[in-house]
């Protein structure tokens, strides 16, 4: 019984510190950014945490989007994000092609191959890449082998233009 | 086919009004059904990716759906048997599989999805005998063949116009809306069973077991077909035909999204539903041959389609060659849906354990259904395509050449069946 108590504590103590250094984190990463509104609550309630609200467009969910080539094709949802060591995206994994889900394939895409600055079409995300481009792709597994991870990027030689809205 | 309706509508029933109307209600019962498992298939992972789903959470909640579809066969059959009224267990099912439908549509989260998949699996597993139960308590032994090819035959034409609908509703409405769709037409498939005269009320002899207290020493006469050798054999054969028959559509279809172009659902979808169309014409044939030839040579040909499947799968490379070739799973489908309900009638006899025995196969199939997605796809990442279509192939002959050495003919030897 006592064991399990000093557990007990011991989970507050690390919870507390880690409550605090995320605070931190945060509000320096969102110090110069004016999107998020800063509403004050109660210091108590949240334990030392800072709290933004975002406007509804500023944010979205990622898993089961649908991604549209450039020419509009419907490439198929994503399914997964793969990160690297350094915590940023790496690829998405896209379930591509198929009727009524037989015939499927889960095909990881490059990261820098997705654009998110759609304007107006807030549910969809581009792909820098067409149907026959990912269509002969090896398919993305994520268990059962330890083989390398297949990500299909777009050509180096293709310029990256800067969309005019991405700097909003 | 008018002609049959009205011979045995004639020559059986009690009167020919009520029995057509029940044969009618059969047939629309199996369209309206068939909706109901292509509505739960592979498609489900789809509506739960985009309602924003973990591919873990999905293949929780689906496992969830398999293994109670296992778990429940064979008391799902011994439920049958057991109740007198074989309609009220099949619209007992059709209720539970409409408020499944109507839970995953609604409230899309781990347990209820869960709760819903488990639900339909056992659902399932009432429906399919107590169909079967009711279409041999309406038409009686002498005409179950004939009767059980029309059933395939409705079933298949439900098959094929679901898949059209669903991908309609899902490509202009939303994946919400198949399963809101499921759930409506769950309304007329309780009409049509409604149409059916319950003649399993009429029918004890036939469906129910005997009476415990005939059976003192509780190892009763009414028990034997559970070691009939027919029985277990026609089991193992059902096991390594699913073996090798569940993974290659799956994988014909990952093969077309490979090398077709944007068309590739479309030959998709023509994989899916041409294999219905051949089910639908040739059914009924399956059904009066297998009274008249007997069993045998109709389970041959649907076995021996399966390896010449797998053989010109793996030596195709064009992706709409797929679909001409898939047609092949037509027969199987044929030749199956009708002589398993057909062989187990012959095996169970007047026992009282029809349901109960279907439900045994029924886990027969299952299991060899699960193990083939899983063994082909292990097969496929370390040899290829063309290997594992030869594999499969593989297993799909030994399943024929089983059904050829092992499973005798069960079909009474008396034509004078009374029904």
């Amino acid at each position: 019984m006592p064991r399990i108590r000093s557990l007990g504590l011991s989970f507050v103590g690390v919870g507390t510190i880690i409550g605090g250094a995320l605070s931190l984190g945060v509000a320096a990463a969102q110090a110069p950014s004016s999107g998020p509104t800063k509403q004050s609550m109660g210091e108590a309630e949240l334990k030392g945490a800072s709290l933004d609200y975002f406007p509804r467009d500023r944010l979205f969910r990622i898993l089961g989007k649908d991604v549209l080539s450039a020419k509009g094709e419907n490439m198929g949802r994503i399914v997964d994000v793969l990160f690297d060591e350094t915590g940023q995206p790496h690829a998405a994994v896209i379930d591509f092609g198929g009727f009524l889900g037989v015939g499927t394939r889960k095909i990881a895409v490059s990261w820098s191959a997705l654009r998110f600055d759609l304007g107006e079409k807030k549910n969809v995300i581009a792909l820098d890449l067409g149907r026959d481009q990912l269509k002969a792709a090896p398919e993305y597994k994520y268990t059962g082998s330890d083989k390398p991870i297949p990500v299909v990027a777009q050509p180096q030689s293709a310029p990256h233009e800067s969309n005019p809205d991405s700097g909003r | 086919m008018t002609r049959s309706i009205l011979r045995i509508g004639l020559g059986v029933g009690p009167s020919a009004a009520p029995m057509s109307r029940s044969l009618r209600g059969l047939d629309w019962l199996n369209f309206f059904v068939a909706n109901f498992q292509s509505g739960f298939g592979p498609f489900i992972s789809v509506y739960l990716t985009g309602v924003g789903w973990t591919q873990g959470a999905i293949g929780v909640a689906l496992s969830a759906g398999t293994v109670a579809a296992m778990l429940g066969q064979v008391p799902g059959g011994a439920l049958v048997d057991a109740v007198c009224s074989k309609r009220a267990a099949g619209a007992a099912a059709i209720a539970a599989i409409i408020a499944s439908a109507l839970l995953i549509a609604l409230w899309p989260a781990l347990f209820p999805i869960a709760l819903a998949e488990i639900l339909h699996s056992f659902a399932s597993s009432v429906l399919g005998p107590a169909i079967a139960a009711l279409s041999l308590a309406v038409v009686g032994r002498g005409a179950f063949g004939e009767r059980l090819g029309r059933n395939a035959r409705y079933l298949a034409i439900g098959n094929a116009v679901a898949a059209g609908l669903m991908g309609t509703f899902g490509y202009y409405i939303g994946e919400r809306a198949i399963f809101l769709l499921t759930a409506a037409l769950g309304i007329p498939a309780l009409a049509a069973l409604n149409m059916i005269h319950d003649a399993s009320l009429a029918r004890p002899k036939l469906l129910s077991p005997k009476p415990i207290s005939a059976k003192p020493d509780g190892t009763g006469r009414s028990w034997r077909w559970l070691t009939d050798r027919r029985l277990l054999t026609y089991c193992a054969c059902v096991a390594l035909f699913q073996l090798a028959n569940a993974a290659m559509l799956p994988i014909a279809a990952g093969m077309v999204t490979t090398r077709a172009g944007s068309e590739a659902s479309l030959v998709i979808a023509a994989c899916i539903v041409a294999p219905q169309a051949v089910t639908a014409v040739i059914s009924p044939w399956a059904g009066r041959a297998a009274e008249g030839w007997g069993r045998r040579p109709i389970l041959l040909l649907g076995f021996g389609a399966l390896p010449i499947r797998g053989m010109l799968f793996a030596g195709v490379a064009d992706p709409y060659l797929m679909i001409p070739i898939q047609l092949l799973d037509g027969f199987s489908a044929a030749a199956l849906g009708v002589l398993t309900a057909l062989i187990i009638a012959d095996i169970t006899g007047d026992s009282g354990h029809y349901t109960t025995a279907l439900g045994v196969v029924g886990l027969a199939i299952g299991g060899g259904a699960t193990l083939s997605t899983t063994g082909a796809g292990l097969v496929a990442d370390h040899f290829g395509s063309a290997a594992t279509f030869l594999s499969l192939a593989a297993v799909g002959l030994c399943a024929a050449g089983l059904v050829w050495g092992l499973m005798p003919e069960t079909k009474p030897a008396s034509d004078a069946v009374n029904t």
